[in-house]
């Protein structure tokens, strides 16, 4: 049995900068936990399925909590910005609708208020509400080292139920979304398991641009949560899609497809279902959202 | 009607802003000095023989004050109704997962924690058997408690075995009429089998205990329990001590539903405060709430009914399962208590029920507000709308045609009365609009409405005893025994006690939790405190009354004397008083007898049933009524059900203070609701508990529930006539026709019906799928 106790004793290391951030993880390897809100951290350690001997707060760096415009790179969204503030901003609900809709899913207001979009990523939960979010946003990580720092695709960032390719000294620092371009859309759709606040059984989130003038899909990108060892992007649902002049058939073909991608281990047949319910929910209200975006938000 | 003073007033909750505040004090807030920290090692196997326990290593944890192994338990079963459990595993053989091996008592909890991990035990694995059905089989795969016969019977409660199924530890019987001439008569015969499932209490508080010996060896428990009379009995056999010195202290209680209402930690504690010889606080933790603290007893039923073309039922005849789990606990009262809830709404000339509790190698059941009768509404209230369409009726005119008459015998013998089920019914479905069409579905969703009625009864034959005292101010105080759970029994006893003195209640003093000071009550369970104590509270102020009346009448020269408002007047002539203080001395003490001390004992009527056909002029005390009308929306893409509307109206005989009994109403709703839709206990293949955790077993929160202004709640009063002031229990009614009312509803909506529990999205969507609905 595990027993929810209280923390095991740890010291708390509060970094000011990346760079010293990173040399507490590089000296420490292996006993150091990063508190990014700490919604799942302290769960896992009041567990005792981990037990680290630091823990280091990233709140005196300066930016991380900041979603601040970076250039021809699109949206950067530092590591430390709430749930709560992603779903709140006029600006993520207008133009990256997706991502707002997925943080506002996560938890209840005292979890969205302390979690971090970076923590959740990190923690790389198979049912993750914002993962397939950022997927369709074609989301790129920046992962920090004392050495250096490498720009990553999230796609590439899960390599297993809470697992990632970070390093032990390596430090998720920033998210960057590029803008999306010309008449475009996002969406995200859930269910969940039992109640109206849980853990995600299926989601769904879908982002896309149409050709100017028509319904012809000139992009699209599809990701899923919850019906995979990782969040994953439904790829050949999206090929189904591109450059194809959508119609409400169409997008129950590609979701049928998405159905095929998914891997879901319990609940299988249902979850398998659902898939395609919430990538058609998603697709159609992306589409819908692009068709209706006049002046489109790129810039 | 009466005119009360504070009968049937909202008064402030005595205890709101306490709570409130956060300055409530609950059994954990208690510390003792020198007091250690207890954690109990479980059993990993759903059956074994335990072949060695080695504590060598847990005693030398620095730290380690007392380890308790099977060897230092008293052989003195602590189930209160048959003798099948110990206070850690019986006769060294473990029956379920989570069932107790070893205790530990130390410095710190984490030192108890890390000490029950370095105790070993060696196991002898032995087949299991976790199905009630293939346990009940009469060629059952596992004998659960093979010395079964030989238990001892504990208390007057009688145990029948069934010679041929020996995993059968009680079962019971009803018989009125003849069903099969009933069948026969019948234009129409509907059989079916439902199944319920277990469910937690999820109470905020766990169980709670701090047990330590007092220097003359005496022992006091304070303790999270809702039964501190049976608590203290029961600890005063397993330590051999005389019930006279062994005192049990209660606080407030962060929820009960029920599950506080047995022993699980208090024996533990003790026996480890005697073994160390210091104070020893046990907190169980949420995962050994979820496995240990009492799950409700999953039903499989059986029923068939027989009904006429017009609608008369001529027959009902039901077979009920219930797989109790390892130990009997309550599980033999609930399989008597399910046939109260089965006869108490409708007239059924021909009637046969059957009901057996079965052990299974599955955790311990017991109490779950509602005592069985929510499980047993389930088939019935499912059945009586498939009577409906298949007859043409209208489910609404089903019900009210088979509903029971004032004075007209149930299938159990007794005689009705207060039967307030059909005013329930007509409020209700008058609310939801019953007959107009639903809100207009939208988008994949489609709408019904449904409904659906029950009782719950409050048990029989159990006693209460207060004190009143009179303090010479004319501040009156009442001594009980009953805890506060949430359930606001302290504001409304104080509102009873207050309205015989006239008096406002903030003139009221309550002293509960001591069993020192505070006399018997058999506990607050069973939707009994409000009658029960409600009748004893007149009789003590009844008694301190005559006393004060007689050393008024000679100085006021009448006999024939009232009381209000500090003043004792003469009847005849109201302006002849006077005041209470004035019976009393300068050093306040009464003129006469030194206290004034009223005592009230009430014992609620009963009469034995018939072991043969069950039948009983009064096998319970009273039956409160309930009708649910809700509206829900049912998503054809993906099964979702969302409760749209929800109306509930109560027979509460008097509502005391109809703001808690609307909370006591509102809160059973939305329980019911989990119940209906979400709440399920999951084990693996080895009988472990998959979901021992909240993020993992859902319960309803506000975002699960219809809007307030899409919610009605309504208190109909059909007087108790030997209730008080006509009041009859309410906290366990509330919910036991929410989950048929919904199932009704999802038929309603789409066609499917749900005959096992949780409604869950993919039973509806699978069905749907495979009806072709969809």
């Amino acid at each position: 049995m595990t027993y929810i106790r209280r923390l095991p004793s740890f010291e708390y290391v509060s970094a000011s900068t990346v760079k010293e951030a990173c040399a507490v993880l590089s000296n420490n390897k292996g006993k150091v936990k990063i508190l990014a809100g700490g919604t799942d951290l302290l769960v896992q350690m009041k567990e005792r399925k981990v037990v680290p001997e630091y823990v280091i707060g990233l709140k005196q760096i300066s930016g991380l909590n900041k979603i601040e415009e970076n250039g021809k790179a699109g949206l950067r969204i530092g590591t430390l910005v709430t749930h709560h503030e992603i779903a709140r901003s006029p600006q993520m609900q207008e133009n990256f609708t997706c991502l707002a809709k997925a943080c506002e899913k996560i938890g209840t207001p005292q979890v969205r208020n302390l979690g971090t979009i970076g923590g959740n990523l990190c923690n790389a939960g198979p049912s993750a509400d914002s993962a397939p979010a950022l997927l369709a946003l074609g989301a790129v990580l920046t992962l920090q080292t004392g050495r250096g720092e490498r720009q990553v695709p999230l796609e590439k960032f899960f390599t297993g139920p809470f697992s990632t390719i970070l390093e032990e000294d390596e430090l998720l620092t920033f998210i960057t979304i590029p803008h999306l371009k010309g008449k475009s859309g996002s969406a995200y759709h859930y269910l969940t398991k039992r109640t109206a606040v849980d853990e995600t059984l299926v989601g769904a989130a879908a982002a896309l641009s149409l050709k100017a003038g028509d319904d012809v899909c000139e992009d699209v990108k599809i990701g899923l949560c919850s019906v995979a060892p990782t969040p994953i992007r439904a790829l050949k649902a999206e090929s189904k899609l591109k450059g194809k002049k959508l119609t409400d058939g169409l997008i129950e073909e590609a979701s049928r497809i998405a159905s095929g991608e998914s891997r879901p281990r319990s609940w299988a047949e249902y979850r398998r279902d659902m898939v395609a319910v919430m990538v058609k929910r998603a697709v159609t209200e992306a589409w819908h959202r692009a068709a209706a975006n006049k002046k489109g938000s790129g810039k | 009607m009466e005119d009360f003073k504070v009968i049937g007033k909202s008064v402030v909750r005595l205890d709101a802003l306490e709570k409130v505040t956060g300055k409530a004090r609950y059994s954990a807030d208690f510390r003792v000095e020198g007091m250690l920290h207890a954690s109990v090692l479980r059993s990993p196997h759903a059956s074994a023989r335990i072949l060695g326990i080695d504590t060598s290593k847990a005693e030398r944890l620095p730290g380690v004050r007392a380890v308790l192994t099977p060897d230092d338990v008293p052989p003195v079963s602590i189930s209160p109704h048959l003798g099948d459990q110990y206070i850690l595993c019986l006769d060294n053989f473990v029956r379920c997962v989570g069932d107790p091996v070893a205790a530990v008592a130390a410095d710190t909890v984490e030192i108890a924690e890390d000490a029950v991990k370095l105790i070993k035990v060696e196991y002898e694995e032995l087949p299991a058997v976790f199905d009630g059905e293939e346990a009940f089989a009469k060629d059952q795969p596992v004998v659960v408690h093979p010395d079964l016969p030989s238990y001892k019977v504990l208390t007057g409660m009688p145990i029948r075995l069934d010679p041929e199924r020996a995993n059968v530890c009680q079962t019971y019987k009803v018989r009125s009429g003849d069903v099969e001439r009933g069948f026969k008569e019948a234009d129409l015969v509907v059989e079916n089998k439902y199944t319920t499932v277990r469910m937690q209490h999820c109470q905020l508080e766990p169980h709670v205990v701090v047990a330590w010996f007092e220097p003359d060896g005496n022992l006091t428990v304070m303790s999270s329990n809702q039964m501190v009379y049976d608590l203290k009995s029961v600890l005063s056999k397993v330590l051999k001590l005389s019930p006279s010195r062994v005192r049990v202290l209660s606080s407030y209680i962060g929820g009960g539903y029920g599950g506080k209402g047995g022993v699980r930690a208090e024996p533990i504690a003790a026996l480890l405060a005697r073994k160390a010889g210091k104070p020893v606080s046990l907190i169980f933790t949420r995962e050994e709430m979820f496995v240990f603290g009492g799950h409700r007893v999953p039903y499989s039923i059986d029923i068939k009914d027989g009904v006429k073309k017009d609608g008369t039922l001529t027959a009902r005849e039901m077979r009920v399962i219930l797989a109790i789990g390892l130990y009997s606990e309550k599980g033999v009262l609930i399989a008597r208590r399910a046939a109260a809830g089965a006869v108490g709404t409708y007239r059924v000339p021909n009637f046969k029920l059957d009901s057996y509790s079965v052990y299974t190698n599955l955790p311990m059941t017991g109490a779950l507000r509602g005592f069985g009768c929510p499980e047993i509404q389930w088939p019935i209230e499912q059945q009586m709308d498939i009577i409906a369409e298949k007859l043409g009726m209208d489910p609404l005119e089903l019900r009210i045609k088979n509903i029971l008459n004032e004075g007209e015998k149930d299938a159990s013998g007794m005689v009705t009365r207060s039967i307030g089920v059909r005013e329930c019914l007509d409020k209700v479905s008058s609310w939801i609009g019953w007959g107009e069409k639903p809100v207009r579905p939208v988008g994949p969703w489609k709408t019904g409405k449904g409904i659906a009625i029950g009782n719950k009864s409050v048990i029989a034959g159990s006693t209460t005893v207060v004190i009143v005292k009179v303090w010479p101010d004319g501040v009156i105080e009442l001594r009980y025994s009953a805890v506060e759970l949430g359930q606001g029994i302290k504001t409304t006893l104080a509102q009873i006690t207050a309205e015989q003195f006239g008096i406002p209640v903030e003139q009221v003093r309550m002293v509960s939790g001591d069993t020192d000071i505070c006399p018997f009550d058999f506990g607050t369970v069973a939707s009994r405190s409000l009658v029960h104590y409600g009748n004893a509270i007149v009789i003590a102020c009844d008694d301190a009354k005559q006393q004060l009346y007689k050393m008024a009448a000679p100085k006021l020269g009448a006999w024939d004397l009232d009381t209000r408002e500090g003043r004792i007047f003469v009847k005849e002539a109201p302006e002849k008083s006077l005041k209470i203080t004035e019976l009393f001395t300068p050093m306040g003490v009464p003129l006469e007898g030194g206290e004034v001390l009223g005592k009230g004992a009430f014992t609620g009527s009963s009469a034995r049933e018939d072991p043969e056909t069950g039948q009983s002029e009064r096998s319970v005390f009273s039956y409160s009524h309930i009708a649910n009308a809700v509206e829900v929306g049912v998503n054809t893409e993906t099964g979702e059900i969302k409760l749209l509307r929800s109306g509930i109206a109560c027979d509460v005989g008097k509502a005391i203070n109809p703001l808690i009994v609307e909370g006591q109403i509102e809160g059973g709703d939305s329980m019911g609701v989990g119940s209906a839709l979400y709440e399920e206990i999951v084990f693996n293949s080895s009988g472990g508990v998959v979901n021992s955790k909240f993020t993992d077993y859902r319960i309803p929160m506000a975002t699960d529930m219809p809007l307030i202004s899409n919610s009605k709640t309504i208190i109909v009063e059909v007087a108790e006539p030997e209730g008080p002031f006509g009041a009859k229990g309410v906290g366990e009614l509330s919910l036991v026709s929410t989950a048929p009312a919904i199932a009704n509803a999802v038929y309603n909506a789409v066609g499917i019906r749900v005959k096992d529990l949780p409604i869950t999205k993919e039973k509806v969507l699978t069905a749907m799928r495979k009806s072709g609905k969809v």
